[in-house]
């Protein structure tokens, strides 16, 4: 495929978000619309992996404007970057499909569905983002979408939850942009192949002092992802998101995140001394894997409990990027691959439960557990979606949550040192506590025989979205072997990143120049040893 | 008495930004015709010359939101520059710098998104003029929005 068109997954929500904030007033022709961009885009995306995963290096690389690196704007589309362009694409419009049973005029008419697209091309800009900046410049359009989807309808609830939520987030870039700074005043560069050779060849001072920016960094990125101790916005602000919408947010937003961890902290920062961030995350990974599901169990309402329940998974999700720390690389691939295969299996699966959620809320007219109960004989299919959902989240086989689980328990084993152990036994009893908070849901909301009468029937089409999520944990499950190979693969480019700077333009020769460079400091060290000074 | 004699003569032309308006008065008005005029001809000014010199989209939709916002002070928010949606023109000027970029994957050397080439005929204008000319119109449209709708009493 040509290099330029890897851009078309930003181009299209980009257009369709304007286009669609045109016809405002349009009702019918704006859901068609928006529904067909969505369907596009998601085969545009599916196109996209097949063929960058079928070519030789497994990446394309392009520079926007007509500069070459490292100063023009990189887009780089790797097999995970595809992997995650995917998945906002397709579960983008899962969500969107089914918000045509959800969203009312009103919200519609205070542009929902441009806003939709708004979130949908900052995920994917952050995806293909291969500049550091860029990737701060896509955070904020993501967050500015999301901002607005929020707000859409503008009650009261929402207005309170919208200002912590953009507070926090205005914080958090803050800090973004202060870390892109000071990347840029250690390093000189911020684009990220650059980088990744740039650190690669640092030692001493300069590297402790990468590392100690990098730091700031992961602050930032912990904040977004909503790992422990920075997770505390989470829970409060996705139930107040629109129906349907909020099964996008729930699946998405916080693995914008994790994906940035992934990309940075693996590839781009290769300095002496950078397991130090990974360790850190290890540690994190635990608190936030067991504080999560705590705080999940002592909820009594399913967006809450299913909220808490994302942070949980995230944790995993960062345990398995702190064990690439472990300098081993069997360990490395199993902890990556198994990170990506959780994130695909995370997405669907959560997004899912937030779409049953839903459907169980509508039928019951509440999604207070206490007040709900016998949805199992209202709506026996919306049970069967839910408790299908359910095991895979628990990581029950034979549903993709049991392979995301058993691939980075194996990791964390093959590791070998005690945090890992710990870590891993943290895991095993996060799963349990997982297991007992969906049994609650199941017997309260569904098993439990209390209103007789349905408050709505209006929610058959609503499962068929809901349905295609369902399906694809149960074959990602049972027919795992594709999408475990393909996680390997996309592993395999992101700890060993020569494919990734050679496919950005102008960067072979920046990378031959870092290296003679490195040849020169390496003479002159040798031929004036008093030259303590580092030459760059 | 009094109070009727008024509403007469503010009622009457309809139209015409009335002195009487509440919001309004004559000086502002006057010194708004002239000032106004001479600011969005800056703005536009300042927008060509952005190519080489300071200046750009970015200022000048601000200075031409400028003039927009003396209009507001003068007339109120029932002058038409407060009907317009002013919304759209931000959106329109979103899809001038989109499509730009698009067009020039197919037209530029290199193919790609955001590349560069300048037309010498009818006059010297580099491509860039039609992103930036999105940007003023995303610039103004947006600027404008805000002033209205917090102009705006509350619940109407």
């Amino acid at each position: 495929m040509a290099p330029q068109l890897i851009i078309l997954p930003i181009l299209i929500p980009a257009f369709a978000a304007a286009l669609l904030a045109l016809l405002r007033g349009c009702l019918r022709l704006e859901k068609v619309l928006a529904a067909l961009t969505a369907l596009g885009l998601t085969g545009v995306s599916v196109w996209m992996l097949m063929a960058i995963d079928g070519s030789d290096t497994g990446v394309v690389g392009t520079v926007l404007g007509g500069w070459e690196a490292p100063y023009g704007i990189a887009m780089v589309a790797d097999r995970l970057a595809c992997i995650m362009l995917c998945l906002s694409s397709g579960v983008g419009a899962v969500a969107l499909i089914y918000t045509f049973w959800t969203v009312t005029e009103t919200q519609q008419r205070h542009f929902f569905y441009p806003l939709f697209f708004v979130v949908i091309l900052g995920c994917n800009w952050a995806f293909l983002s291969g500049d550091l900046f860029n990737l701060f410049v896509s955070y904020e359009v993501m967050l500015i979408g999301s901002y607005g989807m929020m707000m859409v309808g503008a009650s009261k609830p929402q207005v309170r939850q919208t200002m912590k939520y953009i507070g926090l987030n205005a914080v958090g870039s803050t800090i973004f942009v202060a870390a892109v700074g000071l990347i840029y005043a250690t390093t000189g560069t911020l684009n990220m192949a650059d980088l990744a050779v740039r650190t690669a060849t640092l030692e001493g001072d300069q590297a402790a002092m990468v590392t100690a920016c990098s730091t700031v960094l992961l602050t930032v990125f912990a904040m977004k992802t909503a790992a422990w101790p920075l997770y505390f916005w989470l829970p409060d602000s996705y139930p107040v998101v629109p129906a349907g919408a909020n099964g996008f947010y729930a699946g998405l937003l916080t693995k914008v995140g994790v994906y940035s961890l992934l990309r940075v902290f693996v590839m781009v920062f290769r300095q002496p001394g950078s397991e130090f961030a990974l360790e850190v995350l290890l540690v994190l990974s635990g608190f936030t894997m067991l504080f999560g599901v705590l705080g999940a169990m002592c909820q009594w309402e399913i967006r809450r409990i299913l909220s808490w329940h994302i942070i949980s998974q995230v944790g995993y999700m960062v345990m398995g990027i702190g064990l690439v720390s472990i300098a081993n690389d069997e360990v490395k691939t199993l902890a990556i691959a198994g990170t990506i295969f959780y994130i695909v299996h995370h997405i669907v699966v959560k997004s899912c439960l937030f779409l049953v959620g839903g459907i169980a809320g509508k039928v019951a007219g509440t999604q207070e557990l206490k007040k709900m109960g016998g949805v199992l004989d209202m709506a026996p299919g919306v049970a069967g979606l839910f408790i299908i959902a359910s095991f895979s989240l628990a990581g029950l086989p034979p549903f993709s949550g049991f392979l995301a689980k058993f691939v980075l328990l194996k990791a964390g084993l093959a590791g070998g040192t005690t945090l890992a152990y710990i870590i891993v036994a943290v895991a095993i009893v996060t799963s349990f506590f997982t297991l007992y908070s969906m049994t609650k849901i199941w017997g309260y909301a569904f098993w439990r025989n209390r209103c007789k009468e349905s408050v709505s029937r209006n929610y058959r089409g609503m499962m068929v979205p809901t349905a295609v999520l369902v399906v694809v944990t149960v074959v990602m499950g049972v027919w795992a072997q594709p999408f475990s190979q393909l996680a390997s693969r996309a592993a395999t480019t992101v700890i060993e990143p020569t494919a990734y700077i050679e496919s950005v333009p102008g960067m072979a020769r920046e990378r031959d120049e870092a290296d003679d460079r490195q040849a020169e400091r390496a003479t002159s060290i040798a031929s004036k040893p008093n030259n303590t000074e580092a030459v760059r | 008495m009094t109070e009727r004699d008024h509403n007469t003569t503010a009622d009457t032309p309809a139209d015409i930004p009335s002195s009487h308006d509440e919001k309004g008065s004559p000086v502002l008005c006057t010194v708004a015709k002239f000032a106004a005029t001479l600011t969005l001809l800056v703005s536009l000014i300042i927008f060509y010359q952005g190519h080489n010199l300071p200046g750009g989209g970015f200022i000048g939709g601000v200075l031409a939101a400028a003039a927009g916002a003396m209009v507001l002070l003068g007339w109120g928010a029932n002058s038409w520059v407060a009907r317009i949606a002013w919304w759209r023109v931000s959106v329109v000027g979103l899809l001038i710098s989109l499509t730009t970029g698009v067009v020039l994957m197919f037209v530029s050397p290199s193919g790609d998104f955001m590349d560069h080439i300048t037309l010498h005929w009818p006059i010297h204008l580099p491509t860039a003029t039609f992103f930036d000319l999105g940007v003023y119109l995303i610039v103004i449209g947006t600027l404008m929005t805000v002033f209205v709708e917090l102009g705006k009493e509350e619940g109407r």
